[in-house]
């Protein structure tokens, strides 16, 4: 589909040691919005903001890294979904737990003032900022509406 | 998410989120450690503090909202912003000096060993003036 695309993610994050790709999980599919693993999901909070050139959402998306990050936009439809890699060894037993490390997963609907094909991501420290830029005036289709004389 | 329509700032979510009391703190039992974890996005190592009193670790910070942006800018916002505090009873003795943190990705881990527990020694008694 060619209105479909996946956005890159630059990493702001400091370097630090990489962890491995957990064996038999796929890294990334940037050609589909389904997420990688059939588990359950959560929402991340946002933030959207106007700025000069667009509109900037922020997500808090702790505990995924950029290759576990998928940003989609097909049609209309923007989603995102982030992998959460565990820093607690498996046989660790839970005391006491808040939150669920699971996957983020959230969709948002695109009005026709962003420009699709210019929208970039970056993620640091845990937080996923996505530009959305304005579409120029010139960029904007106009279609004509001729009037047939009967 | 249109650009008409003004503002569609919904103010029931901020108090949502508020009350999701971040960071949000996991406590796992490891074996011969103690492993918290806490959701700390956005937030640098500098910008938080870690603390242990007795059998209680103690972290305290704030996260700031980006002063550049104004309020009328955000059409949505559900992040939470401001000082933070949370304090967390172990369920036994650490190993103080040999507890390690990394933040890594917006998440913070903390390895707390175990103390050893203090072996218990036998007396022998002996009999004496025989």
């Amino acid at each position: 589909m060619d209105d479909a695309h996946s956005i890159p993610v630059r990493s702001g994050e400091v370097a630090q040691s990489g962890r491995p790709e957990p064996a038999g999980l796929p890294a990334r599919r940037p050609s589909s919005g389904t997420p990688a693993r059939n588990l359950e999901v959560r929402s991340p909070l946002v933030d959207i903001h106007d700025t000069e050139a667009g509109l900037l959402l922020e997500a808090d998306v702790p505990g995924t890294s950029e290759q576990g990050l998928t940003i989609h936009v097909e049609h209309n439809v923007l989603s995102l979904h982030g992998r959460v890699e565990s820093t607690v060894p498996e046989s660790a037993k839970p005391l006491d737990q808040e939150y669920q490390p699971i996957d983020f997963q959230r969709s948002f609907i695109l009005s026709d003032e962003v420009d699709r094909s210019r929208i970039t991501a970056e993620l640091r420290n845990g937080v996923l900022r996505i530009w959305m830029p304005r579409a120029e005036r010139g960029q904007m289709r106009i279609i004509q509406v001729r009037a047939e004389d009967h | 998410m249109s650009w008409g329509g003004g503002r569609s700032r919904d103010t029931a979510l901020p108090v949502y989120a508020w009350r999701r009391a971040m960071p949000a703190v996991n406590v796992y039992d490891a074996g011969s450690d103690f492993v918290v974890t806490a959701e700390l996005p956005g937030v640098r190592p500098d910008q938080f503090e870690l603390t242990l009193t007795g059998d209680t670790l103690t972290l305290r910070g704030r996260r700031d909202p980006d002063p550049s942006i104004p309020d009328e800018a955000y059409r949505r916002q559900e992040r939470p912003f401001g000082p933070w505090s949370r304090s967390i009873n172990l369920p036994s003795r650490i190993a103080a000096d040999q507890i390690r943190a990394t933040l890594a990705q917006g998440v913070l881990t903390v390895i707390l060993p175990k103390a050893e527990e203090v072996p218990t020694r036998q007396i022998r008694v002996t009999m004496s003036g025989d």
